[in-house]
């Protein structure tokens, strides 16, 4: 039985006037509990819209999401999400962020204290856990953000673009951590980035969606055993292929938005 | 002290010897800007007084006269024998009963109107029409709504005063609350008190913070003039009879009193404001 499985979802905004934009027009998936899958799609395909009904933060119009076979619905809190925009709580420390959803769950004090220190180690930020949100660099936030996801043992992470917005060096840097975390903690994960080079380096498998109303449009398993090299012939080889795909709807995109 | 941010290892040695260097000196130096400005702002006082004492009819009011009436004042009291002490006791009673009730009314009702939509189309036409009033204008009518007992119509002033600052920030700070963080929280399952208690009310504790100390203001300056219309006690009863006495001294103290009464709590909530936000200061000193 698959980890997460999504059937269907279809999702409308409401636009213009009485009218409505319909972003997912039927998305289903399914992912395999340890798998690492990315999700790659041309900006405003509603990527960010299917990680929020897979969490629980947002109803989806129809269709369902289950869980270890089981349909979840509005406030669940089986996923562990890291967000598009930076989400630390400014006024908590490292720590204190870290440690948030054990004290929203009820653990016991010293229970906090021991996991949270666990991944404080795990994500290599110890002698930081006492500073603020704005006294520590980006990619230390995007790890503090991970483990504050990763600390409750979320069923699965959702990683909503976690890596953009960093610069180059950073960003491998982190894709090796996310690679080494991922199999530390045995998490399943579903990874939305727009960066294809990203999905190919580090995913099992890599799904396609299409401009909106959005479906899945192509599905590649990644057979290079890891640690890959980015520019080595097979990884290219699927770079070009998905780029290909996404080079026409990032056209439709850019026409819907132009028009 | 901002620039030692530079990672470069072969100065690592060097900027630890300077730091303790320049430690060592500013613990012996004497500050000459601010001792300088210090006495500047003490010069400006002085030429003011004098100004003032020139205008006024009262002559001969040295800082002497002053000193001797607040003297009298602490230790014989006015002409009924009530001491200073006792009237800037009063006051101080009056004016923390009011601000705990404009407290414990104003910053639920905002947290409540920030958050809840209804409750904002509800509560801020209500808000937009009772605030533009004065809260000084309100001084008659707490007096005659509370007749039988001066103490309520003067807590119900200081409210009137600090409950609108204190409100309209709450709601402020409430309403940029990032919905990510809440998306956050509900990630973890959090309920509603639990949004409440650890993001909504922490991601508006400057906002409430500002309240705290504008409110204070306002309801201490409330109080103040309704001691003047309401008679009892009070540091502005006091003024007022000090005034009618002709005792220029007298009216100068009981001024000073409430001036640094206001100026004390003022430092008191920024010292707290300080030490409880200290998340929220971004620029290093
Ligand atoms: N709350 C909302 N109300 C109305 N329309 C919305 C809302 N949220 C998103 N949309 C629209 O739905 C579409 C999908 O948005 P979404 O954020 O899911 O895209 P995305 O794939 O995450 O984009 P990006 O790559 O830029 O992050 C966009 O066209 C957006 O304008
Ligand atoms: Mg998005």
């Amino acid at each position: 039985m698959a980890k997460l499985s999504v059937h269907n979802i279809v999702k409308s905004y409401p636009g213009e006037g009485t009218t409505t934009v319909r972003v997912l027009d039927g998305v289903s998936l399914e992912i395999e509990e340890g798998e690492f899958v990315s999700l790659v799609g041309p900006s405003g395909a509603g990527k960010t819209t299917l990680l929020k009904i897979i969490a629980g933060l947002l109803p989806p119009d129809s269709g369902e999401v289950l869980i270890d076979g089981e349909v979840v619905g509005l406030g669940h809190s089986r996923v562990g999400y890291i967000f598009q925009q930076e989400s630390l709580f400014p006024w908590l420390t490292v720590r204190g962020n870290i440690a948030f959803g054990l004290e929203i769950r009820g653990v016991p004090r010293d229970g906090v204290q021991r996991r949270t220190d666990e991944m404080i180690a795990l994500i290599g930020m110890r002698g930081l856990e006492d500073h603020y949100p704005h006294e520590i660099s980006g990619g230390q936030a995007r790890k503090t953000e991970m483990a504050r996801s990763l600390v409750t043992r979320p069923d699965i992470l959702v990683a909503d673009e976690a890596l953009s917005n960093l610069d180059a060096q950073t960003r491998n840097y982190l894709q090796d951590e996310i690679l080494r975390i991922w199999k530390d903690t045995g998490a399943t994960v579903l990874f939305v980035t727009h960066n294809v080079d990203e999905a190919v380096y580090t995913s099992d498998r890599i799904m396609v969606l299409s401009n909106i109303p959005a479906r899945i449009i192509a599905e590649f398993g990644v057979d290079i055993p890891r640690p890959r090299t980015r520019t080595s012939p097979e990884c290219l080889e699927y770079r070009s292929k998905i780029l290909d795909i996404l080079r026409v709807e990032q056209e439709k995109a850019m026409q819907r938005i132009g028009a | 002290m901002q620039q030692r941010t530079d990672m470069s290892d072969g100065t690592e040695g060097q900027r630890t010897v300077a730091k303790t260097d320049e430690d060592w000196q500013a613990q012996r130096h004497i500050p000459w800007p601010s001792v300088f400005k210090g006495l500047t702002a003490l010069a400006l006082l002085l030429v003011l007084w004098t100004v003032i004492v020139y205008v006024s009819s009262d002559g001969d009011l040295t800082l002497v006269d002053v000193a001797d009436s607040f003297i009298r004042l602490v230790v014989v009291g006015d002409s009924e024998g009530h001491t200073l002490i006792e009237h800037t006791l009063l006051s101080m009673y009056r004016v923390v009963l009011g601000f705990t009730v404009a407290i414990v009314t104003a910053v639920p009702l905002g947290i409540a109107v920030g958050r809840y939509r209804v409750l904002d189309s509800i509560a801020t036409p209500v808000v937009e029409a009772m605030r533009p009033i004065p809260p000084i204008a309100w001084i008659p009518l707490a007096i005659l709504m509370f007749s039988p007992v001066l103490l309520y119509s003067q807590v119900f002033i200081i409210w009137v005063g600090a409950f609108f600052p204190l409100l309209i920030n709450t709601t402020a700070g409430v309403r940029r609350t990032e919905p990510v963080h809440i998306d956050v929280a509900k990630t973890f399952g959090a309920n509603e008190l639990q949004i409440l208690r650890r993001v909504v009310i922490p991601s508006a504790a400057p906002e409430i913070f500002a309240g705290l100390r504008v409110g204070f203001g306002i309801g201490w300056m409330c109080l103040v003039a309704a001691e003047m219309v309401g008679s009892g006690l009070g540091l502005g009863y006091l003024v007022l009879i000090m005034q009618q006495a002709g005792r220029t001294g007298g009216v100068i103290s009981g001024m000073l009193v409430i001036g640094l009464i206001g100026f004390f709590m003022n430092a008191v909530f920024t010292r707290c404001e300080k030490r409880l936000l200290r998340w929220r200061q971004e620029v290093a000193v």
